[in-house]
């Protein structure tokens, strides 16, 4: 297993490798949601090879996308194949023609978080599931991608594995996962709930409440908590950053060896 | 373009052909889940009304709904299926089961929302009209490429969308596309964790998390209060002449969980605006077709979404917050 952080300010990549770069495999760096979050293509292939030089590999998480820029997108990871770049994909046409069109065969390629998923995931899972039988509830905690058809066909496009939010629900699934010949990766530190295309970033750049507001400030975060509870279930305190919500990840893996890279904040 | 209306019984189908609906979406219950089902729903409403029908219901429901010229899509768009670890594969063969008992009473498309579904039913040789739900989260056209090779034949598109890029995808001509018309999510559907209205009861409810209002704390210091991630848009009927042009197969009405006689109303708006540009689509201006459109919405409506702050495919402050 090898460990790596994940850096969602492109900025202080340099001062993080100043200092903290022992017991570090990999840095990942993108965004989920928004293309315009993401460095250029020749800052992260500049970055490559600083980071070879201390032999820290570089993953890179390529959002989801949408036709308007899809073009720009795909253009970016193509060119980051033939740096043999590690690369999760949050989008299905995307990763379609990425694994069509003859990329870098040597590159590696995941199926990101947005697209791999388990129903453990959703935060009210335990009401939805409470009064269904075991066997059901033991189907639904599994990862989508236990599915053996599903890792046929993953393999079939030269994907190499899956990125998952570490739960402990849905290990056992994991196992099959790996036992297929599929890699997993691992975000240790946080739960993804929720993606909107409206960042709220944007929709309230000009409310003087926020100090960092707008796109230059989108990696950092807000923290939210429901405002009147009303007698209603418990909600998550969620951290907004961008367009993604999620929320933090108390569960620390007992199978480590699970995992190809596991990924933490360094924050 | 068609229109698509949510039906949960004889009496709410009836309602929504008689409405003007050309289509008709719907799910059945399974005996292998108590509140859950394979539609991608719960089984049950805030008000504990079940919101699928029986498989005997369906067929008179399809009988009816054919004498009428009206196309029925069947709801197995559970938007998730993993490996079937239980003793005798019991959820995969509900599954099928269900599917089976769906095609036998004549339905005209199964809707789908994971790609585990779709390979299982080619692997088994089951033949339909695909339709892939919004669960995939379609918004591109090399998506749906991907969906046309697994088979599909009508792909639902992302509630995030704007006219130009349905313009744009519906012009390729390479599945046919449905998009939605009324109401909608603050997130991508497909990737949201926050699913609420899954069988829930007034003991447990959740309500609906992207429209409540929440504390905003920056650096551990509360900066104020707000719907922070309210951005859904409600209203399209401004834009049906856009969509009419642009190649739209069906314009998609939801709210299977909701009251009938009110989805009839929504049902009934779209048919008469729909109706009312086909009738003259190059006299009337979309201007004029605007201001006829607004004088049929009820008063409730007009006073709610007439405002311009929750049009779909309209240029307005959440839609130019679209990343």
């Amino acid at each position: 297993m090898k460990k790596g952080v994940y850096i969602r300010n492109f900025e202080i990549v340099p001062d993080f490798l100043r200092t903290n770069t022992k017991c570090i495999d990999y840095i990942a760096i993108g965004n989920y949601g928004c293309t315009k979050a993401v460095p250029s293509t020749d800052k992260i292939i500049t970055l490559t090879k600083e980071l070879h030089d201390q032999n820290i590999s570089l993953h890179y998480i390529s959002p989801k996308v949408t036709q308007s820029n899809f073009e720009e997108e795909y253009n970016r990871v193509e060119e980051l194949c033939k740096s043999n770049i590690t690369i999760s994909v949050n989008d299905w046409g995307l990763l379609y023609r990425l694994c069509n069109q003859g990329r870098n065969k040597k590159s590696v390629v995941y199926l990101g978080r947005l697209l791999s998923k388990s129903l453990k995931d959703w935060y009210w899972s335990n009401i939805f599931f409470n009064g269904e039988s075991n066997s059901v509830k033991n189907y639904f905690y599994q990862n989508s991608f236990s599915q053996q058809l599903k890792i046929d066909l993953l393999k079939e496009m030269g994907v190499s594995g899956i990125e998952v939010s570490i739960r402990e629900d849905s290990e056992t699934s994991f196992e099959k996962i790996t036992d297929n010949g599929l890699g997993i990766i691992g975000y240790a530190d946080d739960i993804i709930l929720a993606l909107s295309r409206a960042c709220p970033f944007l929709r309230f750049k000009t409310d003087n409440r926020f100090v960092d507001r707008g796109c230059k400030n989108c990696h950092k975060s807000f923290q939210l908590r429901l405002h009147s509870n009303g007698g209603i279930n418990n909600y998550p305190h969620f951290q907004v950053t961008g367009n993604l919500i999620t929320e933090r990840n108390t569960y620390e893996t007992k199978k480590p060896y699970l995992y190809d890279i596991i990924f933490a904040n360094p924050e | 373009m068609k229109l698509l209306a949510p039906a949960r019984d004889y009496s709410s189908a009836l309602l929504q052909i008689e409405s003007g609906a050309n289509e008709l979406y719907i799910g059945c219950e399974s005996d292998v889940f108590k509140n859950i089902t394979f539609t991608g729903r719960g089984k049950y409403n805030i008000n504990g009304e079940n919101t699928t029908c029986s498989f005997s219901e369906l067929k008179d429901i399809v009988d009816m709904a054919h004498t009428n010229g009206v196309f029925v899509m069947f709801a197995a768009n559970i938007p998730f299926f993993a490996e079937d670890i239980s003793a005798g594969k019991k959820i995969e063969k509900a599954f099928i089961e269900y599917i089976e008992s769906g095609l036998k009473a004549n339905v005209d498309s199964l809707i789908l929302g994971d790609l585990g579904t779709i390979l299982l039913l080619k692997k088994m040789g089951i033949k339909s009209h695909f339709t892939a739900s919004t669960f995939f989260e379609t918004t591109n056209k090399d998506q749906i490429i991907f969906l046309k090779q697994l088979g599909f034949n009508r792909v639902v598109l992302s509630y995030q969308m704007k006219l130009e890029e349905i313009t744009e995808l519906a012009g390729f001509n390479l599945l046919e596309l449905e998009v939605f018309g009324h109401y909608g999510c603050s997130f991508y559907d497909g990737y949201c964790n926050l699913k609420h209205s899954f069988s829930e009861t007034k003991e447990n409810y959740i309500g609906v998390p992207c429209q409540k209002a929440y504390d905003i704390f920056e650096n551990n210091k509360i900066i104020g209060t707000d719907h922070f991630f309210d951005s859904s848009l409600a209203c399209s009927i401004c834009s049906i002449p856009a969509l009419i042009k642009s190649g739209v197969h069906s314009l998609k009405l939801v709210g299977r969980d909701k009251d009938p006689q009110v989805i009839k109303t929504v049902t009934e708006i779209y048919s008469d605006c729909i109706n009312n540009y086909k009738a003259k689509p190059s006299v009337l201006s979309d201007k004029e077709f605007i201001t006829n459109c607004k004088s049929i919405v009820p008063k409730w409506w007009a006073k709610s979404l007439c405002n311009h702050s929750r049009c779909k495919y309209i240029n307005s402050s959440i839609a130019e917050s679209f990343v």
